[in-house]
């Protein structure tokens, strides 16, 4: 295993910009989810690292070794496909075997090597069916299986938990993080699924129109967002995003004098330089607390429609032109067509500018743990 | 529940929807057996005849010369034939597995992106959309003695010129397997590369992560996964070579003597020659037969492979 | 009225039984999702309730009036296809008014009709364009649209927002809740996707290999699943299912014991995640270590082992660490008993 750095790496494909200038450098032995939207330019980068893409400009290095210009069989990466890729014209233990087979491994290490990953992948008693027949939850196994066995430097992961349906997703997502520790691998995954890239990677980088948004933990990520899009794309549903006004010791919601959304301390002494000026507020759904009606500090509201699903009511929430929601436990009494008082606590507050939407408190740089 | 279902209306239902089905496509059926089973009878009926356009009877009374079978005895009993036949096979098990090769070939070139494919593709193709009597006129004049062929070959080796191309026994068969290879490779190729083409591209790219250089791919994935196209493409060329006419009547016209006269070609002579058509009807159904027995046992194979590896 | 029973329908392809026996009533202006996972029927239903399909047997009643046997244009059901089966050659005008051309409608209906429905769909500003030149959620509304112009006796969709990216489907079902309740319209919708079936539906009907399994509003359904079945299939994360043996009332799991009157026996216990509470070790009714803690943003999930492994939800900012030993304390409302056989539910 090994770690890997993309410098300044871009891709085009004519005139379209697929990748632009992208900095990442994950660490050895890290489990790193490369997240964004479709046509955000992550598969492409994963194709980068993999080989699979050529670089139209900047490097790509696994440790110190400048790979670039290596061809994909000579990379030593590991790559499971969104469809598995099993060679469905032969056995399980061919298929494992492959690998071994094309780099011209003796054959008695091959048999040793096969019946282990066989045995490991817990695979052993399906090692001569034939692959097509296996089931979804034996393929990925069989897939990771099939690029493990070779020692990869490091796996790449496109997207191999998105053709599983709810229930079974979450019971592949544990299976796949005891693999990524037992195997203890350089793992990059590529998703769509804020939550999927949650609750299995070390560090996520957001991707968005080609461009690296954040690159930090899932805890940093989804607390301090270093933009609206960030902010936006991360939760279910993502952070709300209000047109306001600061002033003189707070926010104006939704730029009305009526509204007053109370500051932090800090938060407000960042502000100050900045006088009086137009910004966007956010705050989480989950963040905000539902009250009476005129309650010291609360945004007065309209109930517009009410969402039960499962154990969370998720609450559309109209105040003037401002629409947002809000989310709280299914047994808390809140009915459309009510009129509410929203508090928003000053520390669950998040301030982005109104031109480059960029995160306006505390320089993330700055920010550890 | 109480209620208790009515299966006879759906089974009433269903057939009148069969009945409505079966009217649908009966003028389509008409027409088919008016194309295809009326001349095969007609075939039939006068092979079991000595009937010849000669006889100055029309086709319908053939009967006045009815022989039973003397027709299909005389298949075994004629060397003409057994030597067309015997040439054909011949040529059929020279020219296609050459045609085969070169399709692969290309067809592997095509899919790695070894050969510029925007250029190369039409060129390739251009031999198919060619008459072939049209490409058997191109040749003749290639292979003429004084022809561009010797031309060309004179630059390297000085004799050259002299080198009599259709005239010889075996350099005219030589000749008619080059056009025919010429001509018939890309529908080869064509067929090939769809197969290829077809063969998930996302195994290919497994197997090159996994270090497989390029042979290891062709030869371990994509040949595999494509048995079945190759079947189909390989039984396709057998049967139309088997066939083949109109390019050796213009190169060779069979010749010189013999040596190039396939089945088609010595039926051809058989009817407008020797005006023996009922023995060339016998001849045509035996053809038929063997050929269907053979297209059958191909298709049964290329079924197979498909389940087989699925399967075993 | 525009009710919709089914009675009795069972429908077999060959061996294979595709629906058996299944009754249900949806009611006029009502919103049901058809809910299920993939082949257990819930295609064939709509397909059986369209009359693209014939049934082996029972009857299907629109509108008090028997349809079973009745051609598809007959019934007067209106469909939004997954695919959306938009044509191409036609603007989104066209695609709409297609339907009203097709039966006759003079210009002036069709023009009061596309008014009002580009209001409530808010695709007034791109009637002109053809498909091709649409967004997913454009195209979508435009399917919504064309569905909607017939003055159906109900309005079917399958999974109509699937092929959308997540914000949207978001948004879009959202939309599709407003729509039903501001037309007033009967809708029947079908999907895979349990939170979808959950937030847009008054009704909800689960399928289980061609049975109906529950009926009934998706706050019952979720609150008191009548199988183990249907308790797996709502709800995320999913439901905690342990080994129980009832006794004294009470409930003897490997990680402790949960009073409850209960028969003595063997019994299933299922535990909603998020009605177990972390607690201090020795405090509440079960006690285990954590063996994995998933930080999701606004809620974590933690699983916690003793024997069998629970999964639990905490808030987002958990201060346990891997390996810590916690007690948990459990909402008996979160709570539900099935027999560990039949898989029916207990009390």
């Amino acid at each position: 295993m090994s770690s890997v750095t993309l410098e300044q790496t871009s891709k085009k494909f004519g005139d379209f910009t697929a990748v632009r200038e992208m900095d990442l450098a994950i660490r050895n032995g890290e489990f790193v989810a490369i997240l964004g939207p479709s046509g955000c330019g992550k598969t492409t980068t994963m194709n980068m690292i993999a080989g699979l893409e050529d670089v139209t400009s900047g490097t790509i290095r696994f440790d110190d070794r400048d790979v670039t210009e290596v061809s994909t069989q000579k990379r030593g990466v590991g790559f499971v496909f969104q469809s598995y890729a099993i060679f469905t014209h032969m056995t399980v233990r061919q298929n494992l075997a492959f690998g071994l087979e094309v780099q011209g491994v003796e054959q008695a290490e091959i048999d040793r090597r096969v019946g282990d990953m066989a045995e490991f992948m817990a695979l052993g008693h399906r090692i001569d069916v034939p692959s097509a027949g296996l089931s979804v939850n034996e393929m990925q196994k069989l897939a990771i299986g099939r690029s493990a066995i070779v020692e990869p430097s490091i796996f790449l992961l496109d997207e191999p938990l998105s053709n599983l349906d709810a229930a079974f997703r979450e019971k592949m997502r544990a299976e796949l993080r005891g693999l990524q520790r037992a195997l203890k691998q350089t793992m990059v995954y590529v998703t769509h699924d804020q939550i999927e890239a949650m609750g299995l990677a070390d560090r996520i980088a957001v991707m968005n129109h080609a461009v690296l948004q954040q690159f930090d933990t899932p805890v940093n990520i989804y607390a301090r967002p270093a933009n609206v899009f960030v902010a936006r794309f991360m939760g279910a549903p993502g952070m709300n995003i209000v047109n306001s006004r600061v002033t003189e010791g707070g926010v104006l919601f939704g730029g009305r004098d009526a509204d007053f959304v109370a500051l932090s301390r800090e938060d407000m002494a960042t502000l100050r330089h900045h006088g009086e000026r137009d910004l966007l507020l956010g705050f989480r759904p989950e963040e905000l607390r539902l009250g009476e009606v005129g309650a010291p500090g609360s945004i007065a509201a309209d109930v517009a429609l009410v969402e039960t699903v499962g154990r969370r009511k998720i609450v559309h929430l109209v105040s003037g032109t401002t629409a947002f929601h809000g989310v709280c436990d299914r047994g808390v009494p809140v009915r459309a067509g009510e009129a509410v008082g929203v508090t928003i606590s000053p520390d669950k507050v998040h301030l982005f500018d109104t031109e480059t939407e960029a995160r306006l408190q505390w320089p993330v740089e700055a920010t550890h743990g | 529940m109480s209620y208790t279902p009515h299966t006879g209306t759906a089974d009433a239902l269903a057939a009148q929807r069969r009945t409505l089905a079966r009217r649908l496509i009966l003028p389509t059926q008409i027409l088919l057996v008016f194309i295809v089973a009326f001349p095969l009878l007609m075939q039939v009926y006068i092979s079991l005849t000595w009937w010849t356009p000669l006889d100055g009877t029309l086709w319908y009374s053939a009967y006045e010369s009815w022989n039973w079978f003397d027709n299909f005895a005389e298949i075994f009993r004629d060397p003409g034939l057994h030597g067309a036949v015997w040439r054909t096979i011949l040529f059929v098990s020279i020219a296609v597995p050459i045609e085969f090769g070169l399709g692969l070939l290309l067809a592997a070139l095509f899919y790695e992106g070894v050969l510029a494919r925007p250029v190369f593709y039409s060129l390739i193709l251009m031999p198919m959309m060619i008459v072939p009597a049209v490409a058997g006129y191109i040749f003749f004049l290639i292979f003429q003695q004084t022809g561009p062929l010797n031309a060309l070959v004179g630059i390297v080796w000085d004799g050259a010129y002299q080198i009599n191309w259709l005239n010889d026994v075996n350099r005219a068969f030589i000749a008619v397997i080059v056009a025919d290879v010429w001509q018939w490779t890309p529908l080869m190729f064509l067929i090939l590369f769809a197969g290829l083409m077809s063969v998930p591209h996302d195994q290919m790219r497994a197997a090159t992560i996994l270090g497989a250089n390029w042979r290891q791919r062709f030869f371990r994935i994509a040949l595999p996964r494509i048995k079945a196209v190759i079947f189909i493409a390989i039984g396709l060329r057998v049967i139309e070579c088997f066939k083949i006419f109109d390019m050796l009547f213009v190169m060779t016209s069979g010749g010189p003597g013999v040596a190039t006269e396939s089945l088609s070609l010595y039926l051809y002579k058989q009817t407008f020659q020797s005006l023996e058509w009922s023995y060339v009807a016998a001849i045509g159904i035996t053809v038929l037969v063997v050929l269907s027995v053979i297209a059958a046992i191909i298709l049964t194979r290329t079924s197979r492979p498909s389940n087989t590896s699925e399967a075993s | 009225m525009a009710e919709i029973r089914l009675e009795g329908v069972t429908k077999r392809y060959g061996d294979l039984v595709a629906l058996d026996d299944v009754s249900l009533v949806i009611e006029d202006g009502s919103f049901t999702s058809i809910f299920g996972p993939p082949s257990s029927g819930k295609s064939v239903l709509l397909r059986v309730l369209l009359g693209l399909e014939s049934v082996d047997a029972g009857r299907v009643i629109v509108d008090g009036r028997d349809v079973t046997h009745a051609t598809p244009n007959a019934r007067n059901l209106s469909m939004v296809f997954q695919n959306l089966a938009l044509f191409p050659h036609l603007d989104a005008r066209d695609n709409i008014a297609f339907p009203m051309i097709r039966r006759g409608a003079t210009q002036e209906d069709i023009d009061r009709w596309l008014e009002q429905l580009s209001g409530v769909l808010s695709i007034g500003h791109i009637l002109h364009k053809r498909p091709a030149a649409l967004s997913g959620g454009e195209r979508q509304r435009v399917a919504i649209g064309r569905a909607l112009i017939r003055d159906a006796s109900a309005y079917m969709m399958d999974e109509p927002i699937a092929a959308l990216d997540a914000r949207l489907r978001d948004a879009m079902r959202v939309e599709l809740k407003r729509l039903q309740t501001e037309l007033g319209r009967t809708f029947i919708y079908v999907t895979h996707d349990c939170e979808e079936a959950m937030s847009v539906a008054d009704n909800m009907a689960i399928l289980e290999n061609g049975r109906i399994v529950q009926q009934g509003r998706p706050d019952e359904v979720y609150t008191r699943p009548e199988t183990l079945y249907v308790a797996r299939l709502v709800g995320s994360p999913g439901i905690n299912v342990l080994a129980g043996h009832a006794s004294d009332n009470g409930v003897d799991i490997a990680m402790g014991r949960i009073a409850v009157p209960v028969d003595a026996g063997a019994v299933c216990v299922a535990l909603r995640p998020e009605a177990l509470g972390l607690a201090r070790p020795g405090e509440g009714e079960l006690r285990g270590t954590i063996t994995d803690i998933e930080r999701l943003g606004g809620f974590s999930v933690l699983t916690v082992s003793g024997g069998e492994e629970l999964r639990a939800i905490s808030n987002a900012d958990v201060a346990h660490r891997i390996g810590d030993e916690v007690g948990l304390t459990v909402d008996p409302s979160g709570m539900h008993l099935f027999d560990p056989q039949a898989g029916t539910r207990i009390g």
